[in-house]
């Protein structure tokens, strides 16, 4: 890929999240006020919305909200996006296993929780596999 | 890992954007190296090095480890 085009395209991820945050504003409202919930339908489209416009004003002078708005683009902020994903993993596995356990205390199926954790161990099983034999 | 990037780059008067910019990180990367809070890859460490004539073992030096 030349220079100019992954300066191009570079240039458009940067705006991938924020875009990400009017769709995602969009939807809420559109759900909220399906069910006839104004109230709800402003606040949480006005979260997203806010929420996009504060990365988009503070991404050139912090680096948290440049992180937030892109992966990065150097090494270090790689790594620390692949960390904070994986932290947000953890945290995401470790609620779906108490949860399943929680359900199964009370006598019930576990449900989604049991599927979110199979998925959550197969795929740590083939990516430790699978990044191994790559080195 | 210590290193002397800080005292490296003041000797060419170079800001960290400046270097950053050189090597195709950004000033925070540059900042977090120089205040030992990030060990560079090894291809990052040889790019430093070699953008201040130095080799890797003259510019970074294992904790305790006096050059």
């Amino acid at each position: 890929m030349s220079m100019a085009r992954s300066a191009e395209m570079r240039k458009m991820r940067k705006w991938v999240v924020p875009a990400g945050c009017v769709l995602a504003a969009g939807g809420y409202a559109a759900v909220f006020l399906a069910h006839g919930d104004v109230a709800t339908a402003v606040w949480s489209a006005g979260i997203m919305l806010a929420y996009g416009g504060v990365l988009v004003a503070f991404s050139r002078r912090s680096e948290v909200a440049a992180l937030l708005r892109d992966s990065g683009h150097d090494e270090r902020q790689v790594q620390i996006n692949l960390r904070a994903s994986a932290l947000t993993a953890y945290s995401v596995i470790l609620l779906a296993v108490v949860m399943a356990f929680v359900e199964l205390a009370r006598g019930r199926d576990p449900g989604p929780w049991g599927v979110i954790c199979a998925v959550a161990g197969l795929t740590y099983l083939a990516s430790v596999v699978i990044l191994s034999r790559r080195g | 890992m210590q290193n002397d990037v800080r005292e490296l780059r003041g000797a060419k008067g170079l800001s960290q954007q400046a270097l950053g910019q050189a090597l195709g990180v950004s000033r925070q990367t540059i900042n977090a190296i120089e205040q030992g809070r990030y060990d560079p890859s090894l291809p990052l460490a040889i790019r430093l090095a070699r953008h201040f004539g130095r080799a890797v073992e003259e510019v970074f030096h294992v904790d305790g480890e006096v050059s």
